[in-house]
Parts: structure tokens; C-alpha cells; sequence
């Protein structure tokens, strides 16, 4: 962890903050509708298929694919200045919702659409920690 | 709506990058312009739609400079690039049903010297984000995804995945925004490019090369919209609108989490707005694209129905799009080599210029109809039909 932490972090709303409590332990939780069981994400105060407020946070495999991806070769934020270039992707989670993330230790080039991936959690606070993907290419 | 309502008047600025004068001094210059322009006198103004991009004016500020006696009509929009199709919607909701006579659709800012989308405006606190970007910013901007072009990167990488476009696809779009460009003398960037300058400028976010990317520029554009019986009377032939819609995205403020990451507003507000026109897709003759990275012009020719997805690259690799082709597309050189910093107004402004026959180098014999898109936060859209006749 650096000592000062350069890079924007979430600002958590009343519906969201579940979600990095729970990223907090080490657990990638994703709302599900109790009543038609669709996942949803980002974080929402009613189900978008049949607005049912009855959402659960539901533990996912934390397993997925690359959807797509860009590697950003400036940063368009200082935070990020000395980490170009890096990887930004969609994540398809097994279970089917998507999520933007960052994938890391792993070479840029190596990234393609399909790539498996894996989730692992930081702490870049003491307050605050991210989900990141890596990896899960086996062997 | 078909044909209630025309554009009768356009304005605008020098665009430049820097143009020593406040956003606010720079919407005026382009709004009297755009009414000496229609005809009209500063007074006859009765509705002002402001984009709240950039410095984010309101109808106040144009209604104490402009000395508006009776200001009917006004309503600020949101959705950035698409802001400006979606005005002159409201505007021509607003004439045709009688509730203002001549309504003012206005944007611009200094995008170069001041307000540079590409440096992160959240960061340094230029610019106030929007309300729908805050879940972005919680989910998104964590990662360094910051600013548009990561976006539209991530939707580009997939295009090109699933359908094979090409990097040089993307640059045929660079070649020939800049060869319009040289058409045109409001035109920022007018050197002409080749595929191979396209290929060695500098990576920024892959597949997004330098000259992928639009420039940003200081500037202002503004259109008079009348209603068909009053636009009877303007000084130019009237644009008359035949058919108009907006349009957005599931999931309008997450690319990501898009059922189909193909399919945006435009895609909606398309047939709506051909079905308005009674026409199709096929009949264009002209088409102004709102095009701030050089893969938009290809998603946006799917999005229409003028090929189907995955054609797009091939077509305008084949010239399709250059002057002189199937459907020639900015002949002003676009957002890409024209000008950046005024919601695509002055895409409207090179479409009705088309159709008045005023476009100089660039005039298309037969423009007419002219389509002209808007889009904004990756993936709200406007579409417009225009014609003179």
C-alpha cells in the first residue's frame, strides 16, 4: 500500500455501499432480483426487469472472461501516470452480469476478448478496498 | 412533426484554439449570428435551449444580454453530444405546437484553451460532472477509465472482435474527415493524412491511435428553429425538418453493463425518425455523423441500417463516404478535422449549408435529404432529417 493513495476512489451512495463493505471481507457480492432472479449491476434501489426493491447481495465466483478491453498507453488522470500502459476491461462473470475493471499482473499484449480471469482484492486504504481481475489462464 | 418546423437560421463563431473570448461572449457571437442569419432581429427570439456542457449557461444569461422581451420556451439538456439533435427536437416540439415562434439551440466553449474533455475535466476540477456520470465515477473512473475515448475504445476493441474491422478501417475515416477538411476554410485541421500517417501516430488507448481521436477546439455554433409557417418568410431557403428523434441506450450510464454493447440510442431514434420523414435509410444523400473518434462513423452507419453491423469498416474503406461516394459524410471535416466543442451543431450548420448550396469546395450536387446524428455519453443519440424541399 503507498503511503498517499493518488488515485480517485469510490464515493459510495446509499445503494452501493453493500457492495464495498462486502469487498471489504473479500467478497465480490452482485444484487440479485429475489423475484425473477436476474443479476444486477451497478447497484440499484429496484430490480430494471420488473422493479421489485427486493435485491440480494449475492456471493458470485469472482470468475469471468474479458467481454472487451482498451490499454490505455497515457493516463487522462495523474493518479494513473505511472501505471501506463495499463489494461481496462469488461469483465462477463460466469454467472452473466459485466463489470468494468482493471486486469492486472499480467503483460497487456497477452489480453484479448475471451481472456479467463479471476478476482482478487486490495486494500489501497485503509478505508478502501477494490476488487481487480487477473490472470486464470491455467499453468 | 413532418415538416412543422425548419431551421432557418445558422451561426457560428471562428473556431480556433484560443479564442480570447469568454464561452459566454462566444454562444452570443454565434447566436446573433445565427438570427442576423434566419432574418430576424435579436428580439423575435422567444425560446433558448443551452447545452449545459462546457461553461454551463442558461436561458438567463442569453435572455440579459439579448434583451429577450417575452422568453416562452426553454429547456437545458444533458446528454452531451447528443444535446444538440435532441435540442432542435424540443425546439421543433415547441414552434410547431405554438408555444414560441423562434427558439435558439446554442453550444459552445473554449474546449481547447479551457475545457479539455481530454484531460480529465473530474480531476482537475474544471468541470462539474454530470449527475449520471457519478456511477461511472464510482465503478468506473476507480480503474483510470476517465474520459470518453476509453469508452468508446472498449466498444471499438469489441466491434472489431466480433466483425473483424481493422485499424486501417478506422484511419480510411481519418483520411477522409481531413481530406473534407481541406475543403473547408473554418476547418482547424486541413493538411491532408495518409493510412500510413494514421498507423504511426501514436498509440493513446487501443485501438485509438492520436489521429483517431477529434480535436478540441474554442468555438460556438447556433440554429434559429422556426415552425414551417413563420420559416415561410427567412432570408434562406428553410431546412425543413422532416424527421427528428432521440434515442438512448440501455443502460445509459454504464457501457458496460449494455445487454447489447452493439446497440445505442440512435439505433432507437432512427426509425422513428425515418418513419417521421417517410423515408429510408436508402434514400440519404448526405450524412453528417457526429464523430469524435473515427470508429463512431462506422458504428453509427450500422446503427442507422445503412449496412449491417459489421460493414461498416469495409464501407468506408472502399470510399463510400469521401466526397464523391455513395454517402459522402462530413464534408466539413467533422468533429475530427473541423471543429470539437459545440454539440455537434456544427455538423447542422455544414448540413444546412449543403442544402442552401452555400458549402463552397465541398458542395454535394444533389444533398438533399441530408441526415445529420448526434451522440453523447456513449450512447444517447440524436438523428435528423433534413431537406429543402
Amino acid at each position: 500500500m503507498a503511503d498517499t493513495y493518488l488515485k480517485p476512489l469510490p464515493i459510495p451512495s446509499a445503494e452501493s455501499a453493500p457492495y464495498w463493505e462486502y469487498c471489504k471481507k473479500g467478497e465480490l457480492r452482485i444484487q440479485r432480483c429475489a423475484s425473477c432472479g436476474a443479476f444486477v449491476h451497478y447497484p440499484r434501489v429496484l430490480c430494471p426487469h420488473d422493479a421489485s426493491p427486493d435485491l440480494e447481495w449475492t456471493q458470485v465466483s469472482g470468475r469471468g472472461s474479458v467481454f472487451s478491453y482498451t490499454i490505455s498507453h497515457r493516463a487522462f488522470h495523474p493518479g494513473f501516470s505511472d501505471d501506463v500502459p495499463y489494461v481496462i476491461a469488461i469483465v462477463e462473470l460466469e454467472e452473466g452480469p459485466r463489470l468494468m475493471c482493471r486486469i492486472r499482473d499480467v503483460a497487456p499484449e497477452e489480453v484479448r476478448v475471451g481472456f479467463p480471469v479471476e478476482v482478487f482484492f486490495e486494500a489501497v486504504t485503509p478505508e478502501v478496498t477494490l476488487p481487480f481481475f487477473r490472470s486464470a489462464v491455467q499453468g | 412533426m413532418r415538416a412543422a418546423a425548419a431551421i432557418t437560421g445558422i451561426g457560428e463563431t471562428e473556431y480556433s484554439k484560443n479564442s480570447g473570448m469568454s464561452d459566454k461572449a462566444l454562444q452570443l457571437q454565434a447566436i446573433t449570428r445565427a438570427v442576423a442569419d434566419a432574418g430576424l432581429k435579436p428580439h423575435d427570439v422567444d425560446g433558448f435551449i443551452p447545452s449545459s456542457i462546457g461553461p454551463g449557461l442558461t436561458a438567463e444569461d442569453f435572455v440579459d444580454n439579448m434583451g429577450t422581451p417575452d422568453l416562452r420556451f426553454s429547456v437545458t439538456l444533458h446528454i452531451g453530444g447528443a444535446s444538440g439533435i435532441a435540442g432542435i427536437q424540443d425546439a421543433a416540439i415547441a414552434v410547431s405546437s405554438g408555444v414560441a415562434n423562434h427558439v435558439v439551440v446554442v453550444s459552445g466553449r473554449n474546449g481547447s484553451s479551457m475545457h479539455r474533455i481530454s484531460h480529465a475535466q473530474a480531476a482537475r476540477g474544471i468541470q462539474a460532472p454530470h449527475r449520471q456520470h457519478m456511477v461511472s465515477m464510482e465503478f468506473e473512473g476507480i480503474y483510470g477509465a476517465n474520459v470518453p475515448m476509453q469508452f468508446y475504445a472498449l466498444i471499438a476493441q469489441r466491434h472489431m472482435h466480433l466483425y473483424g474491422t481493422t485499424s486501417e478501417h478506422l484511419g480510411a475515416v481519418a483520411v477522409t474527415m481531413r481530406r473534407h477538411a481541406g475543403m473547408n476554410e473554418k476547418a482547424i485541421m486541413r493538411a491532408p493524412i495518409t493510412i500510413e500517417d494514421h498507423q504511426a501516430s501514436r498509440m493513446i488507448t487501443t485501438p485509438f491511435h492520436l489521429f483517431d481521436c477529434c480535436i478540441e477546439t474554442d468555438g460556438a455554433t447556433a440554429v434559429v428553429v422556426s415552425s414551417a409557417e413563420r420559416a415561410a418568410d427567412a432570408k434562406h431557403g428553410p431546412a425543413r425538418i422532416l424527421g427528428i428523434a432521440e434515442g438512448h441506450p440501455d443502460s445509459p450510464s454504464s457501457t458496460a453493463t449494455r445487454v447489447d454493447h452493439g446497440r445505442v440510442g440512435i439505433a432507437k431514434a432512427a426509425p422513428r425518425a425515418f418513419a417521421m420523414a417517410g423515408l429510408t435509410p436508402q434514400d440519404l444523400k448526405l450524412a453528417m455523423f457526429y464523430d469524435p473518434f473515427t470508429f463512431i462513423p462506422i458504428y453509427t452507419l450500422e446503427n442507422l441500417g445503412i449496412v449491417r453491423p459489421g460493414e461498416g469498416g469495409p464501407f468506408v474503406a472502399e470510399g463510400n463516404i469521401g466526397l464523391g461516394g455513395k454517402l459522402p459524410v462530413n464534408t466539413h471535416g467533422g468533429l475530427h478535422s473541423q471543429a470539437h466543442s459545440q454539440s455537434g451543431l456544427n455538423h447542422v450548420a455544414e448540413a444546412v449549408k449543403q442544402l442552401r448550396g452555400t458549402a463552397g469546395q465541398a458542395q454535394v450536387a444533389d444533398p438533399d435529404p441530408c441526415v445529420v446524428t448526434g451522440m453523447g455519453d456513449f450512447g444517447n443519440g440524436g438523428v435528423m432529417l433534413l431537406s429543402a424541399r
